[in-house]
Parts: structure tokens; sequence; C-alpha cells
């Protein structure tokens, strides 16, 4: 389209320009927009002619006609520029080209090129490619193929990452530019977003990122899909996926424009629904998940400043296995001591309490403009509104009421300024404003879990990343965040002298209501976060990457105030409103060897981080007696930890068309202060994929092999029962992690060209081949219920 | 676009309005109800019509006392007394609610037994649900007996709770002598 005008334009102008006065001249400059520097062996193209700028980026163009010329301008590093010049009025001209091209970043669907978010973290990245395959599933199961990132789940529909061992509140996840303000801090609080969104996933493992917050403690997933800069453009994609297990499926579909002027704007949807899913021996009861997902955006992406709006809505019911669901601590030894769940019902799609409903909208506003010879400044407005409502089983006119129903509406606006001037020497500053208001409904006709309360948070940061040589380049950060909290909460009058809160908190106290207080706890957090490190090239591929990072973590709302019964754990959490700051001091070290052996790769990164005041939930040892029953009470605790750990990746090609890679973590979390295993902590684990790539199809061989955690803290307990009419006592073990496990998948994928080349392709996927049994450590369901058994995917994908 | 930038505009005003409507307002205080704060047993000797009534409640559980050898009639009420000025019958929603309800005991007193009374609830499928019980004592000893309201029990026939699966809504306990 471009190409045809420009054509039109030089015909038109070669049919002029005969017979004219054809000896103008035209001089210039072609100078890099950010930082004036001159830009060699640019191409000046015109009518068959290609003229090349020299080392001071001057040109000269001799025997021009007095007319109007299009002359496109090109630069190996930079967009391609068409200038329209009248040689009659102009005769000099100084050209700035965009030299940044990764910034504008053309969405080319298959983006292999490696664009780093900060310059030392250990980071890892997964492409559009990587994240179609698990379109039907989530976000958490597609970050398990990066090596230290494992998941958290509740069943295997509700997933969340956990870096190097760390999760919920210590991980930010940036969607789409916006920090995602989710009630992440529970741990059966999956994040509420569509892996269909994005077209690339990131994770940078630390806290180093200083630009995304300063609390990160475990690290930062950045999800992001950006707007084409393509013009005249539209592509998309049509996927549906069928799965057995489950007997259910998803299908979205999502489409590009690209317009002229550098306006572009993107559509996407996509829809999940599944019944019950089945482990190789049961059907595993109440586990269906419905989910229904739009997101658009509008935007102009310009040489010198941009533009972008972009909203996102998710919506999701999600089943919890019915079993799960707890009546009191008896029920909870019997269904901890079963071999199999409870409650098996037969397969249905029908999703009934226990569940959760979850939505999302989130809302941006993003602006930038770039300034000659200084830099770029970006402004963003967000506003995010979350809606968790969860369902227990309940009784008579309640059957149908959440017992838990939060409304969470985050403001935040940000700016920040990059000084790239001087491209050796490259300084970000800026700022973050968040509100935050979390409204707990009282309908529920259940206690707050969580109080109403408001946030505020203002951060400040400044990084800077500095090319020592070529190969060696510094980087170093600094955020100061203030964090203030003011709460609304009820607390019974008992449990307020029971923690002894009346001794400390008593003027906090605003209003008696019966056998509660209510207490307005206003608190201030001043967090700061340092970061520093080296990222070291050597020989041609070899890299070498250390970083110190030190950050604070303000307590989230559950660990200062939770204050109820978790049913599915059958336990009473208690939060405690003298919690601290956490302050960790991260140190990771990355090496990166190419052709040790042949065609071979292999990354080693090893870490340790020491957290001061680690915030961790531990049983009290007392047992409470509710109207329910009794049960364990579990307090929210802090000591001092230290996590250490080693990913490493090794990856060779065998032949042309064979590939293997196998990824291995290790982590060893260790409470340093009462010397004993930190609970929750992923066990060693393999991860190995053999490839075969034909042009047109592709067959990938993956093995998962997980063993046992042996490092657990002992929260065993004891229960008692009546048989044969004497009291037996019942040993509840649920301390030992599930033994080691070994899974097999295999995916093929093989590609048509109907009206263009490679536009579809077909794929199967086995997951479970063996129908392997098994139970992994960090799905909250594994005391009630095995893994899910063996799936079969049937993949459909249309580009266009 | 139109439709968005009025999507924007509509969810910016709506955020704007309830985050300043919602300033300084004090949340409303819950009392949880549809809890059972108090298990009554009402103890009645076979051929007498004066009773005892035991009760348990979080802080405070009777001592039942029984004579050896003799028959009695149990009659079970669940009760939620969290507002003492509105004191709900559960008992009655157990009966309403026949067949997702079970009441199980189990005790350890040597020759105690018991069997759904003539006038217990029945559900749909004729299985009384042991509101009322009888009870038999054999030769004097002690022991306690425990009561389980069970919710949508997978099966109403058992020996132990265990058999019974479901949740259990409330599990009380009161020692017992029989003299």
């Amino acid at each position: 389209m471009k190409n045809a005008a420009l054509i039109i334009v030089v015909l038109f102008q070669s049919i002029i320009c005969y017979g004219q006065d054809c000896s103008k001249e035209f001089t210039g400059k072609i100078l890099d927009f950010h930082d004036g520097v001159p830009l060699n062996n640019a191409t000046i193209t015109f009518n068959n002619t290609t003229i090349k700028s020299d080392k001071q980026g001057n040109f000269k163009i001799t025997g021009l006609c007095p007319i109007s010329y299009a002359f496109t301008i090109s630069h190996p590093d930079c967009n391609s520029q068409v200038v329209t010049v009248d040689i009659s009025e102009v005769t000099n001209k100084v050209i700035y080209l965009e030299h940044h091209y990764s910034d504008l970043e053309e969405v080319t669907l298959e983006t292999t090129n490696e664009i780093r978010d900060t310059n030392s973290q250990t980071e890892d990245q997964l492409s559009k490619s990587d994240l179609e395959k698990y379109s039907s599933l989530t976000l958490g199961d597609a970050l398990k193929e990066i090596s230290g990132v494992t998941s958290l789940s509740s069943g295997n529909t509700i997933v969340k990452p956990v870096i190097q061992g760390l999760h919920s509140s210590r991980i930010i996840i940036m969607n789409n530019g916006v920090r995602q303000e989710d009630q992440e801090w529970g741990e059966e609080h999956a994040p509420n977003l569509d892996i269909n969104a994005f077209n690339k996933i990131r994770v940078i493992k630390g806290s180093g990122a200083l630009q995304y917050g300063g609390n990160a403690i475990g690290g930062v997933v950045v999800a992001e899909n950006k707007l084409t800069s393509l013009k005249d453009t539209v592509f998309g994609r049509t996927q549906i996926a069928a799965s057995s297990n489950g007997r259910g499926g998803g299908a979205s579909a999502s489409i590009n424009l690209g317009f002229n002027k550098g306006w572009s704007s993107k559509f996407q949807t996509s829809i999940k629904r599944f019944g019950d899913s089945e482990a190789p021996d049961y059907i595993l009861s109440n586990t269906g998940v419905s989910e229904q997902n739009f997101s658009a955006g509008l935007g102009y992406t310009g040489f010198t400043g941009g533009l972008e709006l972009y909203y996102s809505f998710f919506n999701a019911t999600q089943g919890i296995l019915r079993a799960s669901h707890l009546g009191n601590r008896g029920d909870y030894a019997r269904a901890v001591n079963s071999p199999v769940p409870l409650i098996i019902n037969p397969f249905t799609y029908d999703i009934n309490a226990p569940k959760q409903e979850t939505q999302h909208h989130l809302a941006k506003i993003k602006g930038y403009k770039r300034f000659k010879n200084l830099g770029k400044l970006t402004a963003q407005y967000s506003f995010q509104y979350n809606n968790r409502k969860e369902f227990d089983i309940r009784r008579g006119d309640d059957r149908d009421k959440p017992s838990l129903d939060l409304d969470l509406f985050t403001n935040a606006l940000e700016s920040s300024f990059l000084f790239d001037a001087n491209a050796r020497f490259k300084k970000t500053v800026g700022f973050q404003l968040t509100f935050q208001e979390n409204i707990p409904d009282p309908e529920t006709g259940i206690k707050r879990l969580i109080p109403d309360y408001k946030r505020v948070q203002a951060g400040l940061f400044a990084i800077a990343t500095y090319d020592l040589k070529d190969n060696i380049t510094l980087d170093a950060g600094i955020r100061y965040d203030f964090v203030n909290i003011d709460a609304k909460k009820f607390y019974d009058k008992d449990f307020w002298e029971d923690r002894g809160y009346d001794t400390e908190f008593n003027d906090l106290i605003i209003a008696d209501e019966g056998d509660q207080w209510l207490t307005n706890p206003v608190l201030d957090f001043h967090s700061f976060a340092i970061s520093g490190g080296l990222n070291f090239s050597y020989k041609d591929q070899d890299k070498f990457l250390i970083n110190l990072s030190l950050a604070n973590r303000a307590p989230n709302p559950v660990e200062l105030f939770s204050d109820g019964l978790h049913h599915s754990a059958a336990i009473i959490e208690i939060g405690d409103l003298r919690t601290k700051q956490e302050n960790a001091l991260k140190l990771s070290l990355s090496n990166e060897s190419h052709k040790l052996l042949g065609n071979d790769y292999i990354t080693i990164s090893p870490y340790v981080n020491f957290i001061n005041n680690y915030i961790f939930l531990e049983p009290s040892g007392s047992v409470e007696l509710t109207t329910r029953g009794d049960f364990p009470r579990w307090e929210y605790r802090q000591t001092d930890a230290i996590l250490w750990g080693v990913d490493i990746n090794y990856g060779v090609d065998l032949t042309e068309n064979v590939g293997f890679n196998t990824g291995f973590s290790y982590i060893y979390g260790q409470d340093i202060e009462n010397n004993e295993p930190i609970i929750n902590m992923p066990a060693p684990s393999f991860r190995s994929e053999l490839i075969f790539d034909q042009e047109l199809w592709n067959l990938k061989l993956v093995n998962t092999t997980v063993l046992q955690q042996n490092r657990f803290p002992d929260n065993n307990f004891t229960d008692d029962f009546i048989e044969d009419g004497a009291i037996q006592t019942v040993f509840v073990d649920v301390s030992t992690p599930p033994k080691g496990y070994t899974l097999f998948d295999l995916a093929g994928t093989y590609k048509f060209s109907l009206w263009n080349t490679e536009d579809l392709s077909l794929g199967l996927t086995i997951t479970n081949i063996f129908n392997t049994s098994y139970r992994d450590y960090l799905n909250r369901q594994r005391f009630f219920a095995d893994n899910i058994g063996r799936n079969f995917t049937l993949n459909f994908n249309f580009k266009f | 676009m139109k439709n968005v930038t009025l999507k924007y505009l509509t969810i910016l005003f709506l955020s704007i309005t309830v985050l300043s409507c919602s300033d300084d307002d004090d949340p409303a205080v819950i009392n949880e109800e549809e809890t059972i704060t108090t298990v009554k047993l009402t103890v009645t000797e076979s051929g007498s019509t004066t009773s005892t009534e035991y009760t348990w409640t979080e802080d405070s559980q009777d001592p039942i006392t029984l004579q050896a050898n003799t028959t009695y009639n149990f009659t079970i009420e669940f009760l939620d007394e969290s507002n003492p000025d509105d004191v709900e019958d559960i008992t009655a929603e157990v009966i309403a609610e026949a067949d997702e309800h079970y009441v199980f005991y189990e005790n350890t007193v040597t020759g105690l037994v018991f069997q759904s009374a003539a006038d217990d609830t029945q559900d749909s499928n004729d299985i009384s649900i042991n509101v009322s019980t009888d009870w038999t004592t054999g030769s004097a000893g002690t022991g306690i007996i425990r009561a389980y309201l069970i919710h949508e029990p997978t099966t109403k026939t058992g020996d132990s709770r265990a058999d019974f699966g479901g949740e259990t809504d409330i599990e009380v306990e009161f020692t017992t002598t029989v003299q």
C-alpha cells in the first residue's frame, strides 16, 4: 500500500521533471532523534537512486529538479521515514531518525528477540507461540515452563505463579503496563487476567525492577500486548481448543488494525467453559470453570509522541473441589485420612458452592512525548475495579449468598522520564501515586475477613544504566514508597483482649457495637528499595549477570487484619495489627555459556535471599471452639528466613531438526530464628523437552519430574473419634509432602497454508500420557484429591 | 470508538462517585446469624411426662444423668441465640430440609444404645433423621454422648461418624453418667 503510493509519486515526479533545469542540490544531515548523534551509512532513496550518509551523517544529492521529491531515509537500527521536500524552496535539511526501534517494537506475532526489562536481573520470557499452547489454561500454568517458576494452586483452575519460592503479595503482576490489583494477597486468589490477552510475558526473578514497585521481593511478571505500529494493516487470529478432561474448551479471537498516520487499535475476546475435571480414578467434583474476557485498545504511536487507551474485562466462575469444604476439625481429619475424596458426584458442568466469582475491570490512558536530545516522558492514569465473591455451603435463606464479597477500587497515576540522550548513560526518574479502597459488602451476613480500608501509596524512583565498556553495563536504582492504610475494622471484644490489643491499641476504638468494637487503625509504612548490578558479555554470546537488591514490603491487609474461618483449610486465620515490614536482601548471579560441547548453551543462576521479618502463617497450637465445632487456629507470625537456590537450563541442537533442553530448579528455605524449614517451598524439579522441528510440523515430548520435598515443618495434629464405644485417637499428617512424580506430555502441530503461508495450524496435545495418579505439594487440594489425569487437547489456530 | 470512550468515561465517573460517596461512612456492624449457638436435649423417661433439659453452649455444657436399665426419649433442638431478643429455632429448618440433614449420636457409655423414635421426622425416603430418639441404658457407668448434625450426608446408614460423609454443621459433647 505504502509502496504503491510511493511509486505513483515517483512516476509523477519523473514526468514533471522532464524538461526542467535539473541541476539543483540537496544537502543535509541525518541525526539520531534522541541524542543528536550523526548516523553513518543511512540510505536516502529516491527515483531508483540510493545515496549513503557519511560518518558525520552528511549527505549531498545533485542533479535534482526544482520540484517535490519523496525521499525514503533508512538506517539498519531505525524506522524508515519518508520525507517530502520541495527542492525549489528547500536545499538543506536536518533529518532526525528514530533510533530506538525496539521502543516502538512492531508487534510481529512471533517475537523472538529478547528485550530485557532490567540490566542485571535474571529474566525469562514466553513468546506468543509459547502462550498459545495455554490458551484454555491460565497464566500460572504457562509460567511453569520457566525454571524457578512454580505454581501454588487450589485445584487445576486456580493457579498462582511462585517465583523462586515466593508468591502472592511478594510478586507484582503488570497487566499491560498497569500493576494488577486483584486481592492478590490470598493463597487461593489466582490473577484475574486472561492469558490470551497477551503476546509476551516476561518474568523478572527479583525486586530490582524498581520502575514497577519497590516491594516485589519475589519478582515481577510483565504481561503485555502492544498496539501494532504497522500502517494500513489488518491481522488477527482465531483459536479454538477442545479438551477431553473437563469435557470443555476455549475459544479466543483477536484483531489488530493499523491505520494511516500511526493510529491503530486492537480487540480481543475469549471464552472458556469446562465441567468437572477428572483424576485418573475419580471425578473431581465441582471443579468446573466458566470464563469470559474482553479487551480493546486504541492508540496513536507516533514519532515524537503517542497516546494509548486500553480497557480489559475479566469474568470468571471457578468451582472449588466439593470435598475440600469442611464443617469442622473432625471432618478435616476424615477428609485428609481418606485416600479418595469424601464426595464424588457424577460429572457435571454445573458449578455450585464452594466457588469463586471474580470480575476485573481495567482501564488506562497513557501518553508519551519524546524530546529532542533529551528523552521520553511517559504518563499514565489507570483505574481498576475488582470484585470477588466467594461462596461457601450455607443454609436456609443464605444459601445463595456469598460468604465474602469484596469490592476493590484502585486509581493510579504515574509518570516517568527516560533520559536517553546519552545512550551509554540512561537515567529514568518517576513517581507513582495509588489510591485504593476496599469495601466488603455487609450483606454477606458473615464477619468481614478483610475490613474496609483505604490505602494510599506514593512512590518515587530513579534508575540508571551505564555502559562502562561496550560489553559491561552497570545499573543502579533507588526507590522510596510511603504507604498509608486507614482501616475500619470490627473486633470481637473477647478477641481484642485475647490478642492483648486492649493494652496497646485502645485509642483506635471509635465505637462500641455490643460485643464488638469498631476500630480505626491507621498505619504508615516507609519502604526503601535499592538495586545495583552488572551485565558482562564475553566471548561471542556468553553473558554474566550479578545483582544485589534490597527491598521492603509493607504487610498486606490479610497479614494485618485477617480474622476468620477458612473453610477449604478448616483453619481459623488470624492476622496481627503489630505486623512489621518485611526486609529482603537478595543476591543473584547468572552465567550463560554457549558452544560447550557443540551447538549448545547452559545457564546457571544461583541466588540467596535473606528476609528479615518474613511473614508466614503457622498453627498456634490452640484449638478454637466455635459454634460449628473446633478448628485449629493459625496465626501470622514473623521470623528471619533465608531462601537460596539455583535454576539451571541446558539446551542443545542435536541435529538441524532435533533439539533438547532441560531445566532444573532447587530451593532451600529455612526459618533461621526457629531453625526449621519454611512451609510450602517448591520441591526440586526437572522439566525437559525433546523437540522435532520440521518445516510444516513439529513434535515435542515433555517430561516433568518433581522430587519429594523433604524439608517441611511439622504441623501434624491428632483428633479423636468414637469407635465401638471407646474414644480412639487418630493422627492427622498434614505436613509430609506428597511423593515425587514424573509426567510425560506430547504435543504436535501441523501447519497448513490456505490463503496465506502457514495461516492454519492444527495441534494435538496429550498431557499426563500415562494417566499417572499424583499429588503436588503446592496444590492446596492435595490433602483431599489427586491432580488431574490424562488430557487430550485439540487445537485449531487460524491467522489472518 | 464512541462506545469505548463512553465506557471509559462511565467507569471513570462511577469510580469517582463510589469513592467519594463512601467517604467517612462507618461500615455496618455484622452480627452473624445462621450459626447454631445452642443445642438442647430434652430427656423424658419412658412412661413419664416430666422431662429434663440439658443444654450445650460454647461456654457451658450440662452433664447428663440417667438411671440404669431404663428407657428414655431424647429430642434434640438446635437454636441460634446469638441475638437474645430474636432466638431462632434451627430445628424447624432441619426438619423442613430433612433430606439434607441427619442427626447422629455416638457414645462411650457401656450398654447405652439408641434408635429413632416412633414420632421421629422422616425424610422423603422414609428414613428417620433422629431428631427424636429412644435410648436404653445398661448398667451403671460413665462416658460421653456426642451428637452431630450432618449436612448433606452421602448415606444415612452407618455405625460411626465417618460412615456418613457430608459436612458437620455442629458437633457437641455431653459427659454422661448412668447410675
